[in-house]
């Protein structure tokens, strides 16, 4: 049996009753849904309906969350386990059933199935895009339907007795005490293990990120950093999105700066794929912007997809509604932190926006950090190459309102 | 004065105020400092206090007892500039929550980046002090002269009260040397205490000379040597 199970979790401070909303939204849609979600009955033509039914799974909880004040972004979390979990009273949200012992084990195993995203666009005067919600969510499901597939196949199809490799653990287990070089060599070789466990990968990802890689294996590390962020940049579940923050910022420090800033570029695209949390676009700006701070480019322009999805960045976050809120200010800060680094020659729209922000403490923030790198860019070398990020730079850190009041 | 003991009386904390807790060896001996995660109208000694702190790893929502409390008296702008810096860095530790602590955990300097081959930083490592120092700095609130040169020679007695949860790591030189305490000691460690006594000054020479520890400053308040107790100096 299949039921389908819609509530609403506390709202985050700032937000509207969103359950409400979303039933409106429901109600006006067009062509009429009916049912709607509310009505505990499922839809097997529904596309998250179909993998349930395949994943055996019997109880779907999607939760919307959501920004109000004018963002207009919809979150809607579906929260999915087996039936047996049906015997647990009250729990109704991803945390719980964290501290639930017996209900962990049970989630884990049915891991990657567990918690999924979807994100859709809302306006609340305007009909919703239900096909492109659908649309959305049947994605994100076919992607997790296909990462189960795979683990079935590999399950269904091990190697001969006579070829088998040891257990995946036991070769970075054996490195461990080892010279680092042994251990970032074990760490590569298990990573390129397609039978190695989704726990154990995740652990193999973020003690990459402690250990000295250099030359060859880091050139073999690279690959394997971006295959693990594309495969789990839309996961909810949260370790794996620390391992991918962990990945992000060791992909974008280790690879060649052309394809650290192209994958930065396409991480930060918001068409095409799910856009990635915004934990993740953290780790996205501040390494764009640690990674060009050690390796200016030497040519203007020379990153332009990036530059526009920086600027991109700054037009949606950098607004007094947005900067106060958890992240959106890290974000912003290190997207036009970014965006002159860049040397795109987008500053003077940039400056133009810091100037006429008015949040003093954000000005004074990234008046700060501009002052820093610029007198970091100029105690090199060759910091008169970058006569320009320099100035731009100097301009910004003049951007201190308390200095404008004087 | 900004910087108090904590008693049966109950006070006032306000968001990213700095928290001292004890040393259970040596009441006195401030053993970790946090951030306080949020306002308390009423805290008194006893109670368990939301701490954002650096154990390692970093907590956001972490829990300890505050035996001694620090204020810069922070404006609202300051505490989103602390709240932004805290936000930059915490992924970093929730990777090492699950992954390897001590690599991303250091002793001395205070804060250290680690970089890759091109000079890229891909992450830092702090000190429980030293994270709350670098988040005030971030806020133009240096409270503490963190120099080596100037600072006490703390010995390794004094580091393993420091460091309890170390203190079977602290013995090996591989560790020590990986945490930035290189050889035999003694070592210019900003300890946690000195925060507090650096806080422990008028608001406005706070926010406008960094405070020079000197031995004794582990203590809140501070014991300087020969007066009483231990002074911290290297045994």
């Amino acid at each position: 049996m299949i039921r389908l199970e819609w509530r609403s979790i506390k709202p985050k401070e700032g937000t509207r009753d969103f359950e409400a909303l979303a039933r409106r939204w429901y109600s006006r849609a067009s062509p009429p849904v009916a049912p709607s979600p509310w009505d505990q009955a499922s839809r097997p033509e529904e596309p998250w309906a179909r993998v349930i039914a395949d994943a055996d799974v019997s109880i779907v909880s999607f939760a919307w969350h959501g920004f109000a004040e004018g963002s207009h972004i919809l979150l809607c979390e579906c929260k999915i386990w087996s039936h047996e979990a049906q015997s647990e009273p009250g729990v109704a949200n991803w945390e719980d059933l964290l501290k639930i012992e017996a209900t962990r084990a049970l989630l884990r195993s049915l891991l990657p199935m567990e918690v999924c995203r979807a994100t859709g666009s809302w306006e609340e005067r305007v009909a919703p895009d239900l096909a492109d919600l659908k649309s959305r969510l049947g994605r994100v499901f076919e992607i997790r339907r296909r990462i189960v597939r795979s683990q079935e196949e590999h399950s269904r199809d091990p190697a001969p007795a006579s070829t088998k490799q040891p257990p995946v653990e036991s070769a970075e287990a054996e490195a461990e005490g080892a010279d680092p070089e042994s251990r970032c060599r074990a760490i590569v070789e298990s990573l390129r293990r397609p039978d190695l466990e989704h726990e154990e990968r995740r652990k193999l990802i973020l003690k990459a990120e402690v250990l000295p890689f250099r030359g060859q294996h880091a050139a073999a590390l690279v690959p394997l950093l971006r295959q693990f962020i594309e495969t789990y940049r839309e996961s909810n579940v949260p370790a794996d999105l620390v391992a991918v923050g962990s990945a992000i910022r060791n992909y974008v420090a280790t690879a060649a700066s052309d394809d650290a800033f192209e994958a930065a570029a396409s991480l930060l695209k918001a068409q095409g794929r799910l856009p990635i949390p915004i934990e993740l676009e953290v780790e996205v700006t501040k390494m764009v912007g640690r990674k060009l701070t050690a390796n200016p480019p030497t040519e203007r322009d020379q990153y332009t997809e990036l530059a526009l999805r920086l600027e991109e960045l700054v037009d949606a976050y950098a607004r007094p509604r947005f900067l106060a809120r958890e992240k959106y200010g890290a974000v912003a800060l290190n997207a036009v932190l970014g965006l002159v680094l860049t040397r795109s020659g987008r500053d003077a729209e940039v400056l133009e926006r810091m100037r006429t922000l008015d949040v003093p403490w954000f000005q004074q923030l990234l008046a700060r950090r501009a002052a820093r790198l610029r007198a970091d860019l100029l105690s090199r070398e060759s910091g008169a190459k970058f006569a320009d990020i320099a100035r731009v730079l100097g301009q910004l850190s003049d951007r201190n309102p308390s200095t404008l009041a004087s | 004065m900004p910087a108090q003991r904590v008693g049966s009386a109950p006070i006032a904390i306000r968001q990213f105020e700095v928290v001292g807790q004890d040393a259970s060896s040596e009441p006195g001996f401030v053993g970790h400092v946090a951030l306080a995660a949020e306002e308390r109208a009423s805290y008194a000694a006893s109670a368990v206090l939301p701490v954002l702190h650096m154990r390692p790893p970093l907590e956001r929502e972490g829990e300890c007892y505050a035996h001694c409390v620090g204020s810069a008296d922070l404006t609202v702008d300051e505490e989103l500039q602390i709240r932004l810096f805290c936000e930059e860095v915490e992924s970093e530790y929730e990777a090492a929550r699950l992954g390897g602590l001590l690599e991303q955990y250091v002793i001395c300097p205070h804060v250290k980046d680690v970089r890759r081959e091109d000079q890229t930083v891909i992450y830092r490592r702090f000190s429980c002090v030293g994270f709350l120092l670098e988040a005030y700095r971030e806020a133009q609130i240096d409270v503490l002269w963190t120099d080596l040169a100037p600072l006490p020679l703390v010995g390794l007695d004094a580091l393993k009260a420091q460091y309890p949860r170390f203190v079977r790591f602290l013995d090996r030189p591989d560790v020590r040397d990986q945490l930035g305490i290189g050889g035999d000691g003694p070592w210019p460690v900003v300890l946690a205490g000195y925060i507090l006594n650096g806080l422990a000054r008028p608001e406005r020479e706070i926010r406008t000379t960094p405070y020079l520890a000197r031995p004794g400053d582990e203590y809140f308040p501070a014991r300087r040597p020969g007066t009483q107790g231990r002074s911290g100096e290297p045994s």
